[in-house]
């Protein structure tokens, strides 16, 4: 058989010279893993490829039999007559079809995926390099189309929606952070996801159902679940109150007096973890009870780390943490279900899925067992009645131990005490087997290295779930936002291709916004001057109406005068002032790329010093005016690395620190204008106003690393604009900011400005500032121009 | 009862209608109600803070009608006014829905044409001066600056009304009482009261009531079952999370009234509440729908 493929093969290369034995070699060995009655077309697609790249060619055959073993036996037909048909029209699609179909596979079906690569044949037969970029997953089409196709729901596309959703549940400000980009594997305790307080982890992509408003409902059923963490007081977790009521567990003779003579934490911590673990017989002792909660917060224990302390009494760490969170997991969905009846299917079907792709008991260990049955007993009130009939003693004695956290009004102690008697119970299980968490942490410096693998990232969890967002309002904050990127070659949207990180800009030092101030003191007095005579004019008078405020004299005469000569009066006698609202925001877009660095004309002041005191100039005018304005800056560099620098939301203040954010600016990186302006444009449309605009202000064309398709495009001629790829980008994030009803202006201090700006937008919507230095000057001139009603 | 100044032009204020005859349904969240009293009986102007929706008008209803049977009382033979309650009392509730159009002319009075003479009719605010009663500003902030520098020497310890056209200055009635409402989170940073009026006035705050106190609210206003109104309140806590987080105003206890309503009528519960509230409160698509998966998560 072998023989044949590759006598075959050998008829078929005509590029005889080019390691032709080599490839035949090859491409004989995968076509032979190749069912049989798929081998012939398989081989075409091979043949196809290598008579364009054989290297190619083998690689793409290479991946062949590895993804037809993926598709169930009678579709696989169906997919290698598609990849053929693909390749027949351009072998560079039909190998960025077969490159990415893993990905494919994961969001549609080989049935689904018929139409998609019937309407990518048609792209591709118009334009090739749409066709690739289709085929290859990039263009916003492709995307589009698989969306509606696909079941899977993805975390990013719905994002958004949870997000909000969550805040609402929640009444906090949580991040939705994919599981992949955590840098440790979890196999997470119970059959839900978990938060460190300020992140809730959830799976990148859900296809656990065959209809995608299940799998949504899915995530939905997630974070209603995490958010129960906060809504349901996990956090408030109060170790005095555990002890109330536990009058089984009991002191040892003398600990109280020892207590209240070494007022430590250290000897309550080591008595504690005595008396549960169960290292000290507790015969004759005095009851818990006695250390009442205001004993504990008296001697400096209200401070205690809650549920990390808590964890960390017990000598077996992994096991304590385990059994709290598959508790408490069920104590929330048990919560959820009674006060959101709304959601109870959703979670219920969400454990349903979850359970039934976790181990059978049968396999399992005994101690692991008697958790497994702890997770269904938790997530579901009930086991199968098969694990009843294996392990019937084991599950009566942890059912009873679970009820109380599954009852209506359960609180984190209940978790807590029924951790501590579950503990003592499963502890004594023999066959101990790795813990059912098991948290690892890939290591990154060598501090990582030296931290054990729980405690390492466990500490971090339940430090942050202890209430550490507070702590941490220092931390720079941080968001992230994706957007599309026009490809002018493809003539199409690149799908998320842009990565902003919003960043507040960190600055202590106000002096520059004060000495700016205190040097153009008189213009801008008069600039000030200038905007405040705009606001008289708001209110119009208007004359000769028939109702109003005031009557109009003259008018009133000659109406009693026309009357009197039995003339038709006219009416229209009064006067009224009608309010001619400036209802203006405006968001000031600053480039700080590194070519702001350099000195400007003959000037000792660098470009950027420059914007910042055209910044200043305008705030102060804008302050008088009344206008709603923003300031951000941006830089970046490549396409997943572009940075937005927030200097003045629009509801903020013109305050002192807005000054020290403005004195704190500095060059960056790359200028990738689209993104940033698309980022601006997202913001301007939260805000209400009747005008709104976007001021550009730069000193050069858009660039950066990855920002065009020629690396000669930088100091590619005038001639060579309109081929730009990132000339074209920024036209289109212009061109999309004017359907949104969002006038905009561009200002650049570039003195060639005029090369690529005219293809940017219409001449009116550029102004190139000859003079640098002029610029502080010339912007609020610019702008009250631009505004005028 | 209630005056929008443009009807109001060239009519005169129908002041039996302004009497508020039966009892408004109030259910009172803090000690507002004391407060009001006590600033009623010691003449001091009262400015009502809160959001959209969350009882602003109810309450100066309520409180003047309370306050008019008390007066009353105080004056005649209290159980001949509870049996009969007699109407011919002077203290109406004049109320004025401001907006950026309302001038000081409207408040106070204008001079019409009739029979080619000059007539002057008085606006709301000078007949509430004149012939006592409590006169509610609502939405104050929407009203132009020059109406709310008339109010200066109206709320301060003078009471006086100046009425310029006329030259003349009203001393206000005993029983006048000037009450303004505004919402300090409404539309922008750039609509605020200013100072030299807010100080003027005795604060009172409002904010949407507890669960709890909503939902006996809704139930009562919208005669829909314990259960249904619960759910609602508990949208309405859910969706207020939101506020100013994307949402400018979270979603008022009116609103919440409306869906009940609608429940009451047969509507089903979450498209009443997508009528009633989702759309009413915001038109941004992911609020939108974030909004409807809170409703789907809560009721049935």
């Amino acid at each position: 058989m072998g023989r044949k493929i590759t006598s075959e093969l050998k008829q078929n290369i005509k590029n005889r010279h080019y390691r032709e034995d080599d490839f035949v070699q090859k491409a004989s060995i995968i076509l032979s893993k190749i069912r049989h009655e798929l081998r012939p077309k398989a081989k075409e697609i091979g043949l196809k490829m290598a008579s364009f790249s054989k290297d190619r060619a083998v690689a793409c055959l290479s991946r062949l039999p590895g993804l037809i073993t993926q598709i169930r036996p009678d579709h696989q037909q169906l997919f290698v007559d598609n990849a053929l048909k693909i390749t027949r029209v351009n072998w560079k699609c039909g190998d960025a079809f077969i490159r990415h179909l893993s990905e494919l596979f994961e969001r549609v079906s080989v049935f689904e995926l018929e139409n998609w690569v019937d309407q990518g044949i048609k792209i591709a037969e118009e334009n090739v390099e749409s066709g690739i970029a289709y085929f290859g997953l990039r263009s916003a089409t492709s995307n589009r189309i698989l969306n509606k196709l696909s079941h899977v729901v993805r975390l990013a596309q719905i994002a958004p929606v949870l997000k909000v959703y969550a805040r609402a549940l929640s009444g906090k400000e949580l991040h939705l952070t994919p599981l992949s980009q955590r840098n440790f594997y979890a196999i997470r305790p119970g059959v839900f996801s978990y938060t460190d307080g300020k992140n809730l982890f959830l799976p990148d992509r859900i296809f656990s159902f065959d209809d995608s408003l299940y799998n949504f409902s899915a995530y939905k059923a997630y974070v209603a679940h995490l958010c129960g963490y906060f809504e349901f007081r996990t956090r408030d977790f109060s170790i005095p109150k555990i002890f109330q009521d536990m009058s089984q567990i009991k002191a040892p003779k003398g600990v109280e007096c020892e207590f209240k003579e070494n007022q430590s934490c250290f000897k309550f911590q080591f008595w504690t973890r005595k008396v549960l673990t169960g290292d000290n017989p507790c015969d004759g002792c005095e009851t818990i009870q006695k250390m009442t909660a205001e004993t504990l917060i008296k001697s400096g224990l209200s401070g205690f780390p809650l549920i990390r302390g808590f964890v960390d009494l017990f000598s077996d760490q992994y096991l304590a943490h385990t059994l709290f969170f598959v508790l408490e997991g069920g104590r929330i969905a048990s919560r959820l279900r009674s006060v959101y009846k709304g959601i109870k299917a959703d979670i219920d079907r969400l454990i349903d899925i979850n359970l039934s792709e976790r181990p059978r008991l049968s396999n399992l260990p005994l101690r692991q067992a008697a958790i497994e049955a702890l997770v269904h007993l938790c997530s579901r009130g009930c086991v199968e009645e098969e694990m009843t009939r294996h392990y019937s003693q084991m599950i009566q004695e942890i059912a009873p131990r679970v009820e109380p956290i599954l009852a209506p009004n359960s609180t984190v102690e209940d978790t807590a005490r029924a951790t501590i008697k579950l503990y003592n119970l499963i502890e004594q299980i023999p066959n101990l087997m790795p813990p059912a968490v098991v948290l690892v942490p890939l290591p990154e410096n060598e501090d990582q290295k030296r931290q054990t693998p729980l405690f390492s990232e466990n500490r971090e969890i339940l430090k942050q779930l202890q209430g550490a967002e507070e702590t941490d309002e220092a931390a720079e904050k941080q968001d992230v936002f994706y957007y599309d990127e026009w490809d002018y070659k493809i003539q199409d949207y690149l799908t998320r291709w842009c990565r902003i990180t919003e960043k507040r800009v960190v600055g202590d030092d106000v002096r520059f916004v004060e000495d700016t101030v205190k040097k153009h003191q008189r213009d801008l007095y008069l600039i000030r001057k200038q905007f405040e005579r705009i606001r008289p004019e708001l209110l119009e008078k208007r004359k000769g109406l028939e109702d109003g405020e005031e009557i109009l004299f003259d008018k009133a005469i000659e109406r009693i005068l026309d009357r009197k000569a039995g003339r038709p009066p006219n009416e229209a006698i009064y006067m009224s002032r009608d309010n001619k609202n400036r209802d203006v925001a405006a968001l000031f877009l600053l480039d700080m790329s590194l070519s702001t660095r350099r000195q400007a004309d003959q000037s000792s002041k660098t470009i950027i010093d420059i914007e910042k005191e055209a910044l200043v100039f305008m705030a102060e005018a804008l302050e008088k005016l009344k206008d709603t304005y923003a300031i951000f800056g941006f830089s970046g560099f490549g396409r997943k690395n572009i940075d937005f620098f927030v200097i003045k939301e629009f509801l903020e203040r013109y305050s002192i620190t807005v000054k020290r954010r403005i004195g704190a600016i500095e060059p960056q990186y790359n200028t990738r204008m689209g993104a940033a302006i698309r980022h601006s444009v997202e913001k301007l449309k939260r805000v209400e106003a009747q005008t709104k605009i976007l001021i550009l202000l730069s000193d050069g064309r858009p660039y950066d690393v990855d920002y065009s398709s020629d690396r000669r495009e930088r100091s590619a001629p005038a001639s060579l604009i309109e081929q730009s790829y990132c000339v074209n980008d920024t036209m289109m994030a212009l061109k999309e900011a004017g359907n949104w009803g969002i006038k905009s202006l561009c200002i650049t201090v570039d003195p060639l400005g005029d090369e690529y700006f005219k293809k940017i937008c219409n001449y009116s919507n550029y102004i190139i500032i000859k003079q640098a230095t002029s610029l502080p000057g010339e912007l609020p001139k610019i702008y009250q121009n631009f505004t005028m009603i | 009862m209630s005056f929008q100044s443009h009807e109001n032009r060239g009519l005169s204020v129908d002041y039996k209608a302004a009497v508020i005859k039966k009892k408004p349904y109030y259910l009172p969240v803090k000690d507002e109600i004391e407060l009001f009293e006590a600033a009623a009986k010691s003449k001091i102007p009262v400015l009502l803070k809160g959001p959209t929706g969350c009882g602003k008008t109810r309450f100066v209803e309520y409180m003047a009608y309370s306050l008019l049977r008390s007066s009353v009382a105080d004056k005649h033979n209290k159980t001949d006014f509870l049996q009969n309650g007699d109407d011919s009392v002077k203290r109406p509730l004049i109320t004025v829905a401001c907006h950026e159009d309302l001038t000081a002319t409207d408040l106070v009075g204008r001079y019409l044409l009739k029979d080619e003479q000059t007539v002057w009719i008085d606006g709301p605010l000078t007949f509430a001066v004149k012939e006592g009663g409590i006169c509610y500003l609502d939405e104050i902030v929407e009203a132009r600056k020059d109406t709310t520098v008339l109010i200066h020497p109206l709320s301060d310890y003078r009471r006086l009304l100046p009425i310029e056209k006329k030259g003349e200055l009203i001393e206000a009635h005993e029983d006048f009482l000037l009450v303004i409402s505004y919402n300090p989170g409404y539309q922008s940073v750039l609509k605020d009261l200013k100072h030299s009026t807010r100080q003027r006035f005795l604060s009172i705050e409002f904010n949407y009531p507890g669960r709890e106190i909503e939902s006996k609210i809704i139930a009562h206003e919208s005669g829909v079952e314990e259960q249904v109104a619960h759910d609602l309140a508990k949208i309405g806590q859910k969706v207020r999370n939101l506020r100013d987080h994307g949402i400018h105003e979270g979603v008022s206890t009116r609103l919440l009234i409306y869906a009940g309503q609608l429940v009451k009528t047969g509507i089903e519960k979450k498209r009443a509440c997508q009528v009633a509230i989702t759309a009413s409160v915001t038109d941004d698509q992911i609020y939108h729908r974030a909004i409807e998966e809170v409703i789907s998560t809560i009721l049935v």
